[in-house]
């Protein structure tokens, strides 16, 4: 017998080694590369960049124009946001009329790269102007949560005010916003699409189980104890999927300087109408607020983001945590009420 | 007289903040009126409202360093109150520029410096509200503040009343008593401010001046003396809070503005009305002036007709 088994045994080892060396090998070089071509994303505000950046991961370098705790409705768009969007190789923005500021700022910075717009995809609600509180004559449009038949697709219609812009509010549209983002990404950045698709994937998953866990918990409330105040509508879509009612008033917005015969309607209302709890969105003065609380005795429940992220670290800095964060605060006061705990 | 009622006193009774708003316009304009007086007097109208912009920045910087805490802001409210006071007082005395020229660049500086601090940190909201406030909103601590505010500058201003009126009227002889009229110059500035830091709470920086000066303004019309001008300012100003209060109710209107517009509304009554050098007695004046004058004219030409007409 020729000692071929052997030789063959001894051939195979450096061979396994040098197979094993040159793939670590490659793997750092594509590492190396893909560290060198890390794609610049530039999103329009704080929720947007935490999506990015969950399927982008180190593939992707973000930063959001809008920054976190800053009402992207108001911002101003200075210089360096400018240089920063000029630099970007992609762009993230919600669309739907949301970012009234981007075209301007799109056509300042010259950008020409890749746009993807997150609420592409998503279901769409018409927006519901519910400026005014209600008292006898006054306009006004209830947040209902049964029985809308007014969805619509996008890219039907993006003016702002026909259709409300707040979609990521209802984590199914949310996850939307993740699968649109990652095909956006896969096309920019076509080497590394399969990363993007996988997180999206796993992202979604997440989403998912957020959302049924979500629905499930409200489910437990009677629906007559899931009445709300907020000082500005962005919830139509949370309204829309876990069945609370809010009611939207300006005036708490400080959009418009509040009347006495306003606030005095909004007084009768939550009475009447036995508001669980009232919340300001994050940003918004609480002098008026505090006087409805002392008045009505509804519970304030403190701060919903809407269409910002909290600062990193606390408990709402990412999308899931806010959506968490919000679902907590509004089921505290729900709950409260509806163990009929003495205010 | 139910109907009345409904209109006039039921909105106070059936909602809580209809009676903190009027509580705490009650307290801030029965204090700026008397104080609102003085200025009038000394012809430095407009410094009531250089020292109203003169807080904002304070106010700002207390925003900034520890949010929407009373404390802080009324505190930073005094200090550059009290600052732009000297600063401008000084750059008159020093340089040959009068003092409402100093005044008006200062609190230009101070507004757009104010401004500048409030929109670092807060939104639009936040600087709506600091410039013209929330007197719907009062809460207890604010509440408490006013009126701790008015009840003392009432009476730091029975105690000093004697030497402020000589200074206004003649401040030459106040400066040969020394020491005396620094003091009661200081302590009014100390007054003006603390009102305005406290006043704007309810009506906010840009309006707390005007139920300061308008129901001062309209007192001239009607009292002659300094004592019934700063008891009427004050009244007059309480009548415009309540009115305006109403206003704001029935007619669905801002409350703040509605009161300083119904304080305007008594300004324009008063001026066209009231009898110490009101419109409608300057022509009764004149009418009666141009009589008089035709009459003797009339008895001139009886007594000695022209001379063409002589037989």
């Amino acid at each position: 017998m020729r000692p071929t088994g052997s030789g063959t045994l001894k051939n195979i080892v450096p061979r396994v080694v040098a197979v094993l060396w040159l793939g670590t090998a490659v793997t750092a070089a594509q590492a190396a590369g893909a560290d060198n071509h890390r794609i610049t994303v530039v999103t329009t505000f704080s929720i947007l960049a935490d999506m990015v950046e969950h399927i982008g991961a180190e593939q992707v370098q973000v930063s959001s124009l809008v920054p976190p705790e800053t009402d992207a409705h108001s911002f101003e768009p200075r210089p360096q946001d400018v240089k920063t969007l000029s630099q970007a190789d992609v762009l993230v923005s919600n669309g739907l009329g949301f970012e009234s500021w981007l075209p301007g700022l799109q056509q300042a910075s010259g950008f020409k790269g890749d746009s993807i717009v997150a609420s592409s995809q998503a279901q769409l609600l018409k927006a519901q102007h519910t400026v005014a509180p209600a008292y006898p004559g006054s306009r006004e449009t209830p947040v209902d949560d049964h029985g809308h038949d007014d969805h619509l697709q996008a890219g039907h219609d993006h003016d702002h005010g026909a259709i409300d812009p707040h979609a990521w509010q209802d984590v199914r549209n949310g996850q939307q916003y993740v699968q649109a983002i990652a095909r956006g990404l896969s096309k920019a950045d076509p080497n590394h699409a399969s990363l993007y698709q996988e997180r999206a994937q796993a992202y979604t998953r997440e989403l998912e189980q957020l959302d049924t866990e979500l629905r499930s918990e409200f489910a437990t409330i009677p629906a007559d104890r899931r009445k709300i105040i907020t000082s500005h509508d962005a919830f139509g879509y949370f309204a829309r999927a876990y069945g609370v009612q809010f009611i939207a008033v300006a005036g708490l917005s400080g959009r418009a300087e509040v009347s006495a015969r306003s606030l005095a309607g909004l007084v009768d209302r939550t009475r009447n109408e036995h508001i669980t709890g009232i919340f300001v969105e994050s940003g918004a003065g609480s002098q008026m607020v505090e006087q409805l609380a002392r008045e009505t005795g509804a519970r304030v429940g403190g701060k919903l983001y809407a269409d910002t992220l909290a600062r990193p670290g606390q408990p709402a800095d990412s999308y899931v945590g806010m959506m968490h964060w919000n679902a907590s605060r509004l089921l505290q006061v729900m709950h409260a009420a509806n163990d009929g705990t003495p205010r | 007289v139910t109907w009345l009622l409904d209109i006039a006193v039921s909105p106070f009774l059936d909602y809580s903040f209809m009676r903190r708003a009027l509580a705490g316009a009650l307290a801030l304009a029965i204090a700026a009126g008397p104080l609102g007086v003085f200025l009038v007097l000394r012809r430095l109208s407009l410094m009531g409202d250089a020292m109203a912009h003169a807080v904002l920045p304070g106010v700002a910087a207390g925003f900034l360093t520890a949010g929407l805490s009373l404390g802080a802001m009324t505190l930073g409210g005094m200090i550059t109150g009290l600052l732009v006071a000297v600063l401008a007082g000084a750059v008159a005395r020093v340089t040959p520029q009068r003092e409402d020229a100093s005044f008006a660049a200062f609190y230009l500086v101070s507004l757009g410096l104010g401004v500048l601090l409030v929109s670092l940190r807060g939104s639009t909201l936040e600087l709506m509200h600091v410039l013209f406030g929330t007197v719907l909103g009062l809460g207890n601590a604010a509440l408490i503040m006013v009126t701790a505010s008015a009840s003392i500058t009432l009476v730091v201003l029975a105690f000093i009343l004697r030497p402020l009126v000589l200074e206004c009227l003649d401040p030459s002889f106040l400066r040969q008593q020394g020491r005396l009229g620094v003091v009661v110059h200081t302590v009014f500035m100390l007054l003006l401010v603390g009102t305005l830091v406290t006043g704007f709470q309810v009506l906010g920086t840009l309006m707390v001046v005007g139920i300061m000066m308008l129901p001062a303004t309209a007192a001239r019309f009607w009292a002659a003396t300094v004592g019934g001008q700063m008891r009427l300012a004050a009244v007059l100003g309480a009548v415009a809070s309540y009115l305006g209060l109403l206003l704001s109710y029935h007619a669905d209107v801002p409350a703040s503005p509605a009161i300083i517009l119904m304080a305007g509304a008594i300004y324009f009554l008063s001026v066209a009305l009231g009898p110490q050098g009101g419109l409608w007695q300057a022509a009764r004046q004149s009418r009666a002036r141009r009589r008089r004058l035709s009459a003797s004219l009339n008895a001139m030409e009886h007594a000695c007709p022209p001379p063409g007409q002589t037989p």
